[in-house]
C-alpha cells in the first residue's frame, strides 16, 4: 500500500521542476508528439507506407497528395516517416531497458558484494567500455542477422557499462551508510538489503542514467540501419536514410533525406532535454536561481 | 531488584580487524555479564573497542572484522557456535541494538514507520504490513512520538525523534536484551536527558536487560546498575555504579571521572588524562595504561595486570591496587 507512495516526495519534486523548467517542457512536448505519432500511426498516415506504388508514383516531388513526396518505390514519405517512429522508439526504449537491467544488476552486485564478484564483473565491464561500441555493434549485428529483436539486443548489450560503473560507485557509498548496518543487525539477508534498501536509493540514479542512454540508443539504431544492418522488413528513420543513400537520391530529393534526419535529431534532443532537467532534480547544485529566490 | 541470573555472559572475547597496516585487536579478552532486568554501562574513550564489543555480540562486524576467541553465552547458548541462519533469528528477537549514529540509521527514501516495523516483517511476527503498522503505532506511543508520524520520511524528524524511532525499532520484537551504543551522542543536552529518561523508564517497565555504551560517565551514573570501564580493548575495572563513582580503583577510571564537572566540588577546572589512547596496532606492553598513568612503576611496563576481585563483584586490573595514593590529574599534568 505505501510502497507506491515511497517516491511521492521525489515525484512531486520532479513535477515541480518540470513545471518550472522550460527545457523539460519542450523535451516533454517533443516526446509526447512522437509518442502520439507512433501510437496512432495508422490513423495519422495518409497512405500505407508498406504498399509499393506504381511507376508513375516514383520519386514525386512534394505536392498536395504527397506533402513530402514519394520514394524510389513510390511510397509516401510522410507515411513512411510516421510509421518509422514506431520502430525507432521501440528499439530505443527496449534497448535502454535491457541496458538498465544489466547495468543495474552488475553495478549493484559488484558494489554490494565487492571482492571477487566485483573483480570479475568490473573486468567484463572494462572490456565493453574499452572496445569501441560501434564496431562491436556492427560485428554483433552482422553475426546474428538483421531483425528488430537483434538490433535491440545488440544496442542493449553494448550500452550498459557506463551505467554499471556509475551505479557501482553509488552502491559502494550507500552500503557503508549506517542504515545498512542497522538492516543487517535487524536480521535482513543480503537479498532483502539489496532490494529494500540499496535499490530504492539508486533508483533515481538509474532513471537519470537511462534518460542519458535513450538518445544514444536512438542514434545507434539509426547508424546501424543506415549502414545496412537494420531490419529490412520494418521501416525506421535509419532505414529510410539507408535507402535514400543507396538509390543515390541525396542530391535532388531534399525532403526525402532531411525529414528522417530531422526526426532522429528531434527525438534525441527531446530525451536529452528531459535528462538534463532531471539531472537538475537529482543534483540541486545545477539548479539555477531556485535557492536565491526562495 | 535485578535477580542474579545471568542473561548474557561474554567470556574472553577477542575481536580483530584486518587492515592494510596490520591486524588491530579492538577487543582483547573482554568479559562482561548482564543479568536479567539489569542495566549495565560500558564506558571508555573513543576507539577503545566499545562499539566493536557491541557488534561482536550480535555478530554484525564489518567485513574486515572477525571474532578470534572467547565465548558469548546468551541464555547459556554460545552465539559464536550458531550458524548464520540461527544467528539471524537471535538478532532483534532476542538481542537488539540501537546503533551508534542512530540519526543516520534510517533509510532516507523509506517511511519511518515501514522501517520501524521492518524487524516484525523479517521475523514473520506479523502477517501483513497493516498489522505491523498497528504494532508500529503502539511502539511510537511507547517512545513518545505521535503515531500519525509513522507516515513521515526521516528528514521530517528531528534528531531526538529519530533517536526515539530507533529505540522503538529496537523494541519492536520484544527483545530480552537491548544494546544502546552511544544513544545520546550528537543530541543536545535537553534531548539527551529525555532519551535517557525514556530508556530508563522502558527498561524498568519492560524488564529489559540493557547494555549502555557511552563515553559519557554521567549517562551511566544516571541509568545503570553496574559499569564496566574499558581501555584499549580491555576491561580494566568493573563494579556497581556506586562503588565505581565513589571509590574508583583504576587510575584510568579516576581520570575519566575527573573529566566530568561535579557540582558538589569547588573545582573550577576540568581535568583530563594526558596523552592519547594507544594505537591498537602495537599496544604498549605490560599494563596498557602505563604510558599515561601518573603512578606507573617498573612492573607496569613489563607485566600485564590480571583482572582481580578486590571486593565482592568488584574487579580491577591494576598492579597498584591496595596501595594508598593521592591522585590528582592536575598535579600529574603539571609534572610533565
Amino acid at each position: 500500500m505505501s510502497r507506491r507512495a515511497i517516491y511521492l516526495g521525489k515525484i512531486w519534486e520532479v513535477i515541480e521542476v518540470f513545471r518550472t523548467s522550460r527545457k523539460a517542457m519542450v523535451g516533454m512536448a517533443i516526446i509526447i508528439a512522437f509518442a502520439v505519432m507512433a501510437i496512432f500511426a495508422p490513423y495519422l498516415a495518409p497512405y500505407n507506407p508498406y504498399v509499393i506504388g506504381t511507376k508513375e508514383e516514383i520519386l514525386l516531388p512534394p505536392s498536395r497528395e504527397h506533402p513530402l513526396g514519394t520514394n524510389e518505390i513510390g511510397q509516401d514519405i510522410l507515411s513512411e516517416l510516421i510509421y518509422a517512429s514506431r520502430v525507432s522508439l521501440l528499439v530505443a526504449l527496449v534497448a535502454t531497458l535491457i541496458a538498465m537491467g544489466v547495468g543495474t544488476a552488475i553495478g549493484v552486485l559488484s558494489g554490494y558484494y565487492g571482492g571477487l564478484v566485483d573483480e570479475v564483473f568490473m573486468r567484463v565491464t572494462d572490456f565493453f567500455l574499452v572496445v569501441p561500441a560501434l564496431p562491436l555493434m556492427i560485428v554483433l549485428a552482422t553475426f546474428i542477422g538483421r531483425s528488430i529483436q537483434n538490433i535491440i539486443f545488440v544496442i542493449g548489450i553494448t550500452s550498459w557499462p557506463g551505467m554499471a560503473r556509475v551505479i557501482r560507485s553509488q552502491v559502494l557509498s550507500i552500503k557503508e551508510r549506517p542504515f545498512i548496518e542497522r538492516s543487517r543487525a535487524i536480521g535482513c539477508g543480503d537479498a532483502r538489503i539489496i532490494v529494500r534498501h540499496i535499490l530504492p536509493n539508486v533508483a533515481s540514479l538509474v532513471l537519470a542514467e537511462a534518460l542519458i542512454t535513450i538518445p544514444v540508443a536512438i542514434l545507434s539504431e539509426s547508424t546501424l540501419s543506415f549502414i545496412g544492418l537494420g531490419d529490412p522488413l520494418h521501416k525506421s528513420w535509419g532505414m529510410m536514410l539507408h535507402y535514400a543513400f543507396e538509390y543515390g537520391v541525396l542530391a535532388h530529393h531534399y525532403f526525402y533525406v532531411a525529414s528522417p534526419g530531422i526526426c532522429i535529431m528531434l527525438l534525441a534532443f527531446g530525451f536529452s532535454l528531459i535528462g538534463n532537467a532531471l539531472e537538475e532534480v537529482f543534483n540541486p547544485k545545477l539548479r539555477r536561481g531556485m535557492f536565491i529566490g526562495e | 531488584m535485578a535477580n542474579k541470573e545471568p542473561l548474557l555472559e561474554v567470556r574472553n572475547l577477542t575481536t580483530e580487524y584486518i587492515t592494510d597496516q596490520g591486524v588491530i585487536r579492538a577487543v582483547d579478552g573482554a568479559c562482561l555479564t548482564v543479568n536479567r532486568g539489569e542495566a549495565v554501562g560500558v564506558a571508555g574513550e573513543s576507539g577503545c573497542g566499545k562499539s566493536t564489543l557491541a557488534l561482536s555480540i550480535l555478530r554484525v562486524l564489518p567485513s574486515n572484522g572477525r571474532i578470534v576467541g572467547g565465548e558469548i553465552l546468551f541464555e547459556r547458548r554460545n552465539l559464536l557456535d550458531l550458524s548464520e541462519e540461527e544467528m539471524q533469528r537471535v538478532r532483534w528477537k532476542e538481542i537488539s541494538i540501537v546503533l551508534q549514529g542512530a540519526m543516520n540509521a534510517l533509510n532516507p527514501v523509506k517511511r519511518v514507520g515501514e522501517q520501524v516495523v521492518e524487524p516484525l516483517l523479517i521475523h514473520g511476527m506479523v502477517d501483513s504490513l497493516e498489522e505491523a503498522l498497528e504494532r508500529g503505532k503502539e511502539l511510537f506511543s511507547m517512545v513518545g512520538i505521535d503515531p500519525s508520524r509513522l507516515k513521515d520520511y526521516p528528514h521530517e524528524f528531528s534528531g531526538g525523534m529519530k533517536q526515539r524511532a530507533m529505540i522503538a525499532m529496537a523494541l519492536a520484537c520484544n527483545p530480552k536484551l537491548v544494546i544502546a551504543d552511544e544513544p545520546t551522542t550528537a543530541l543536545d543536552v535537553m534531548v539527551q536527558a529525555q532519551i535517557l529518561d525514556l530508556l530508563e523508564e522502558l527498561q524498568k517497565k519492560l524488564a529489559l536487560s540493557l547494555i549502555l555504551i557511552t563515553h559519557n560517565l554521567s549517562v551511566i551514573a544516571e541509568a545503570c546498575d553496574r559499569v564496566y570501564i574499558m581501555y584499549a580493548g580491555k576491561i580494566v575495572e568493573f563494579g556497581s555504579v556506586e562503588d565505581i563513582f565513589e571509590k574508583p580503583l583504576h587510575p584510568y577510571t579516576e581520570g575519566l571521572l575527573g573529566c566530568f564537572p561535579n557540582i558538589a566540588s569547588g573545582e573550577r577546572r576540568l581535568h583530563y588524562i594526558p596523552g592519547v589512547p594507544p594505537a591498537l596496532l602495537s599496544p604498549p606492553g605490560g599494563c596498557r595504561f602505563h604510558p599515561r598513568c601518573p603512578y606507573a612503576k617498573e612492573i607496569c611496563k613489563r607485566v600485564e595486570p590480571p583482572l582481580i576481585e578486590v571486593e565482592r563483584g568488584r574487579f580491577v586490573a591494576c598492579h597498584l591496587q591496595g596501595e594508598g595514593r593521592v591522585y590528582s590529574l592536575a598535579s600529574a599534568a603539571s609534572k610533565r
